[in-house]
């Protein structure tokens, strides 16, 4: 049954591709509607943010990094982090309303669903891209390219695959809790917080390691360190969890969107 | 083989108390229920065939939108089986997949591709989207700078242009201008030809008429008849009037039949002011009739006879109707429907309700009836009057030529008008003592006189 489900989906993927293609640029062309600047806006975010990091990390507090950490570019550092992380957070979040917020096209067309939150990955994949290209020049200027950016290849893919799961888990619970957002949000900011992003795993006491082990998020932002800082890999523990919630989050999404899409139309 | 296929569909929806109730029934394993059920549409079982048109006519809340939703495969049917070979392109709310920020141009791309077809295919068909929409350089505009109107033909035009098998229209040719609407239905007419099945929902049996060879007439979700348009129709308005008018069919409250020009309000300085026989009628949107008689022209005047473009609530309004007979006709019947700007019906009469037979008419003979009145306080808006001429009784009667929409009047209000429209009335209020408590006669009078707009 699994088999004849992905086949389908897969089918139903490619004969939807422009439909994918004008959904992704439609919300890539949302966030700027009306605006002069357009989609230059999303090339100035991430050097804004660069540059204030870099300001108050660096220039204000003059932080240096824990010497195990390996590197002492706290504003790069930083920035590595935050990029996977907002590429995730983003795109749970806003697959949250994927469906809810296209009520009309879910029940007056004939429009497969389960594209909506694809298309919201996809999206962000492309700003995630404008920031990653934004980090090479950073890099390229105040440090340096290494051959172990090719694990880029492996932890993007896991992190989209995770992030599209748990999409189209919040997009479907949200269609019959519509609480389901309120509580992602509240949820996010504990999780943002309990992953090392503003702060080094290093630094975390050891009581607390189980927590940053356990949590993908963790490798993953730490895998990203590992592609553009060359830091320390994450152990195989830890990648194996990671393995683990990725799988189970993309399951349990796709089989939840799967069993309660008939059900939209009627709800919405 | 048959486009459409449906057997015995049902819908059922599930009344729940709450929308968490819902999902745990989708992934509850042991069955349990946990919901009300409300048919909306039960054992519904058609056939159609390539060119066929169905319409699907019915009050409100019987089920039509509902079937047509299924046929569509928005929703799917609780029990049945509907099979549909070709390609849906359906309207079951106008510019439901548009979005207002972007502009029509993408709008079109977006819904194209909903439908299957790639960038290419629909830049092909922008040309034609565009004239059809007649909305010019707006195009290129945010859809929320579109006036409704505008709106209402980009969606209608996406929907033909996108080679639908299956035409789906729900409701939609009310919406837009009178003009526009009869547009709507010479192309549903032209698609029809080339091969496109149809399928609509409308309150304009008028426009059902016109268009459906084959009419099913939902009625609390059950198909209560199904068959040619002229065998359903009729069937249907006859129950709707012994529904609905039953009260205004028997109390023989018959209007005053006036001779003079006189007794009309109209004076007779003013009524020479009238052309004694019409010959413009300033718009058509549709027109049937067995072609005994023809409407020559209508016209709406005032008190002092000048023709009205608009009128304020209560004023005097006479509606001149000029028929030529070019068939003898026994009993000539002259009357009109007043519609609001929805098309939904206001008021109607003819000559004879009033109580003023028409003696027989001979081929060639020209007459023009008025009908005078203080026109009903309804509320701000444009008001058209649809003109007939029949032959026959009141219950029985051939008709000659209807024309739908033939005149438009803009009324606008006296005063404030919540609602539908406005009943003179007077109130009177009485302070009952504490303690006090008896049966108050109200005083339920109305008033028969009706405010007049000053020009004097």
């Amino acid at each position: 049954m699994g088999i004849t489900w992905i086949g389908s989906f897969l089918r139903n993927l490619t004969a939807n591709r422009n439909l994918l293609k004008n959904l992704i640029l439609r919300d890539l062309k949302q966030r700027y509607v009306g605006s002069v600047g357009g989609f230059i806006w999303s090339f100035v975010h991430p050097v804004v943010l660069l540059v204030c990091y870099t300001f108050v990390f660096s220039v204000v507090l003059r932080l240096r990094l824990d010497p195990r950490v390996g590197t002492e570019n706290f504003p790069l550092y930083l920035f590595c982090g935050i990029l996977p992380w907002f590429m995730f957070q983003d795109t749970v979040v806003r697959s949250c309303g994927a469906i809810t917020d296209n009520s009309a096209l879910i029940t007056k067309t004939v429009i497969p669903a389960e594209i909506l939150p694809i298309a919201i990955t996809l999206s962000n994949l492309v700003h995630h891209l404008i920031g990653l290209t934004i980090l090479l020049v950073a890099l390229l200027l105040f440090h340096s390219i290494h051959w172990s950016i090719l694990w880029v290849l492996l932890y993007l893919p896991i992190l989209i695959i995770f992030a599209q799961g748990l999409g189209w888990l919040v997009s479907s619970l949200n269609v019959f809790f519509r609480d389901t957002t309120q509580v992602l949000n509240v949820l996010m900011v504990f999780w943002f917080w309990f992953t090392p992003v503003f702060y080094p795993a290093e630094m975390v006491p050891d009581s607390f390691q189980t927590l940053i082990a356990v949590n993908p998020m963790a490798t993953l932002v730490s895998g990203y360190r590992t592609a553009f800082l060359q830091l320390s890999q994450p152990g195989p523990e830890q990648l194996l969890v990671l393995g683990g919630w990725t799988l189970a989050a993309f399951l349990v999404g796709a089989l939840l969107f799967r069993l309660s899409k008939p059900g939209f139309a009627d709800v919405l | 083989m048959s486009l459409v296929s449906a057997e015995q569909i049902s819908k059922c929806y599930r009344v729940y108390g709450s929308p968490s109730d819902h999902l745990k029934e989708l992934l509850s394993f042991t069955g349990k229920t946990y919901h009300s059920p409300f048919w909306a549409v039960r054992d519904v079982s058609f056939e159609l065939e390539r060119g066929c048109c169905l319409g699907i006519i019915g009050e409100n809340g019987s089920g039509k939108s509902t079937l047509l939703s299924i046929i569509a495969g928005v929703i799917r049917p609780t029990e049945g089986s509907l099979e549909v070979n070709g390609r849906i392109s359906a309207l079951l709310e106008l510019g439901s997949g548009f979005n207002l920020e972007f502009t029509g141009r993408e709008n079109i791309f977006l819904n194209a591709s909903i439908l299957g077809f790639s960038d290419s295919q629909t830049r092909e068909r922008i040309p034609s989207i565009e004239k059809f929409a007649e909305i010019g350089e707006f195009v290129d505009l945010p859809l929320r700078t579109y006036s409704t109107g505008m709106f209402v033909r980009l969606a209608f035009a996406v929907a033909i242009h996108l080679d639908p098998d299956i035409l789906i229209v729900d409701e939609a040719l009310s919406v837009g201008d009178i003009y526009f609407q009869q547009r709507c239905i010479r192309r549903i007419q032209q698609l029809k030809r080339e091969g496109v099945t149809i399928l609509f929902v409308s309150h304009d049996l008028a426009a059902v008429r016109s268009l459906a060879d084959r009419t099913i007439w939902m009625d609390h979700g059950e198909a209560r008849m199904d068959g040619p348009t002229d065998d359903v129709v009729p069937k249907y308005l006859a129950a709707m009037v012994s529904k609905g008018s039953r009260e205004v069919m028997e109390t023989e409250t018959v209007g005053q039949a006036l001779e003079s020009s006189s007794d009309l309000g109209v004076s007779p300085e003013a009524l020479n002011r009238i052309p004694d026989f019409l010959s413009e009628i300033p718009n058509i949107d549709h027109q049937y009739g067995n072609g005994k008689a023809k409407i020559c022209g209508i016209g709406a005047f005032s008190r002092e006879g000048h023709s009205l473009a608009s009128a304020v609530q209560g004023d005097l309004v006479c509606i001149r109707i000029s028929i030529e007979f070019l068939e003898p006709v026994a009993s000539p019947n002259v009357g009109f429907m007043l519609r609001n700007r929805l098309g939904e019906d206001v008021t109607g009469t003819n000559a004879l309700f009033e109580g003023m037979p028409l003696a027989a008419a001979r081929a060639g003979d020209r007459i023009s009836v008025d009908f005078t009145m203080d026109f009903p306080l309804l509320k701000a808006g444009f008001y058209y009057f649809s003109p007939a001429v029949a032959d026959g009784s009141l219950d029985q009667y051939d008709m000659c030529e209807w024309l739908d929409n033939a005149l438009a009047l803009e009324i606008v209000e006296s005063g404030t008008t919540y609602g539908q429209l406005r009943v003179p009335m007077r109130v009177r209020a009485t302070t009952v003592p504490q303690g006090e408590i008896h049966h108050q006669d109200t005083e339920k009078t109305f008033t028969t006189k009706t405010p007049r707009h000053q020009e004097d």
